[in-house]
């Protein structure tokens, strides 16, 4: 999944300002590089590390994006 | 026709007697016999308890009841307040089951997960999932619930639905499921069968103030917006609009005209996609906003607001996007979830955005409810609640 596709589908809760920020500090918590795509791997580390968000919305959108990776065929 | 579906809409002094009346003259449409689904939405001004054992006596035991304290009712021939509306659906090929549970504001995770686990078997069963959903309009968790569902559900799972009213007076909203009438709550029906729901969703809102910060919020509430009460910026940003429509600012007797001024003057955050729109629904004493949803701090936004015009041609995109989502498909009937604040905006014309949707999805029998935010998960964007939006959704015929 490529960053851009987080960044937009986070903006929809956070702006797409807002969404660029967070999702820089989310792939930092979970000891990522930036980078513009993510294997699902990566992807699982992110969204474990936005199940432990800060927010009381981060936690499932956490949930929800790790249904949607678990679907992803590699 | 494997699925029909038929409508009524009543008003008086009887919770019963209303009950019953809705749901006969939507039965003998249907042309007697078995029903399956119920929807059912209405004015708190009925004792719901009541207006449920009247339609229970009409569609019998076995059909599913899903339904919700509203703050306006129509069908596709009365657009109505202070009423109660019915839908009866019957259908060979679509299965229902309707479940609920109590506890939102505390644990939403917990309350979907148990409706979820009620389900049991009932999520085997072949083809596609569709949920139609109602909650609390008050708890300040919609953004939370429809994630929960639709990670729980499946995240291709198309969920629709709204959340409950209370005709502005923001004290107490309701979801009904089965015969039971629940506040803090969360309703869910399981469509199965050969399509899914087809649905649209869009608002029409612009915005009206330069960017703004949310610098301090928690949960659903924002307190201050660059660092001011939030209060006093929404009152400042929006004082000369609100003056040109009616709406003096300094001079708001209660709550319900606080809520009325604030539902026409949303919170919109930029998105790819054009803004997404929050709602706030009422103020408290410290200068603080109570939203519809989570309002995380940090976010960017502005101050929106919306014309008459765009209030009307936004319900019919809705509808043209859900038709363009049924590729063709023969449709039963319409549901519409429509936020309050386009009654609001609309007052007398609001039959015109009813209409609008008519003229677009057909000939079809249509229900429809104003609510406190709408449901309609997009699998492009990780959020599927919406504020000030009309979701139009399309049954199909088989």
């Amino acid at each position: 999944m490529k960053k851009e596709e987080l960044v937009s589908g986070l903006a929809s809760s956070y702006g797409r300002e807002k969404a660029e920020e967070i999702i820089d500090r989310v792939i930092v918590d979970a000891g990522l590089s930036l980078k513009s795509e993510y294997s699902k791997d990566e992807l699982l580390h992110l969204c474990d590390a936005m199940v432990s968000g800060s927010d009381r919305l981060m936690p499932m959108i956490g949930r929800f994006l790790k249904m949607k990776v678990l679907l992803i065929k590699e | 026709m494997s699925t029909q579906f038929a409508t009524a809409i009543k008003k008086g002094d009887e919770s019963f007697e209303i009950g019953r009346a809705a749901a006969q003259e939507a039965h003998s449409k249907l042309g007697g016999g078995r029903v399956d689904l119920c929807l059912v939405f209405g004015s708190l001004s009925y004792d719901l308890h009541q207006v449920l054992r009247s339609i229970r006596s009409v569609i019998g035991e076995k059909a599913q009841i899903l339904g919700a304290s509203s703050c306006g009712e129509f069908t596709e021939d009365v657009v109505g307040e202070g009423s109660i509306a019915v839908g009866l659906l019957r259908s060979d090929e679509y299965r229902f089951q309707v479940r609920a549970a109590s506890g939102l504001r505390q644990d939403v995770i917990q309350v979907i997960t148990r409706i979820h686990e009620e389900f049991g078997d009932f999520l085997q069963l072949e083809g596609q999932t569709s949920i139609i959903m109602t909650a609390d309009g008050l708890a300040g968790n919609g953004e939370e619930a429809t994630l929960g569902a639709s990670a729980l559900f499946g995240v291709d799972t198309t969920i629709v639905g709204g959340t409950a009213g209370d005709e502005l007076a923001f004290q107490e909203t309701v979801v009904i499921a089965n015969d039971q009438v629940l506040t803090d709550a969360v309703s869910v029906c399981v469509v199965k069968g050969p399509h899914s729901l087809f649905a649209g969703v869009q608002h029409g809102h612009e915005p009206l103030s330069e960017t703004l910060e949310a610098t301090r919020a928690e949960g659903s509430v924002l307190y201050t917006v660059n660092g001011r009460k939030a209060w006093e910026v929404w009152k400042e940003e929006a004082r000369e609009r609100a003056m040109a429509i009616g709406i003096d600012v300094d001079h708001l007797a209660d709550p319900s005209e606080e809520g009325i001024f604030l539902i026409r003057f949303e919170l919109g955050l930029e998105t790819d996609a054009g803004y997404k729109i929050r709602v706030p629904l009422s103020r408290n004493e410290d200068g603080s906003l109570n939203f519809a949803c989570t309002i995380p701090e940090g976010i960017k936004f502005r101050v929106m607001q919306s014309k008459k015009p765009a209030q009307v041609r936004s319900a019919r995109r809705a509808a043209e996007l859900a038709m363009e989502a049924a590729g063709g498909q023969e449709i039963a009937g319409a549901l519409v979830f429509d936020c309050v604040c386009r009654s609001i905006i609309l007052g007398k014309q609001f039959s015109n955005a009813v209409a609008a949707m008519k003229e677009v999805i057909g000939d079809v029998p249509l229900l429809g409810f104003e609510t406190y935010g709408e449901i309609c998960m997009d699998p492009l964007q990780f959020s599927g609640f919406h504020n000030t939006t009309s979701v139009a959704v399309l049954i199909p015929a088989a």
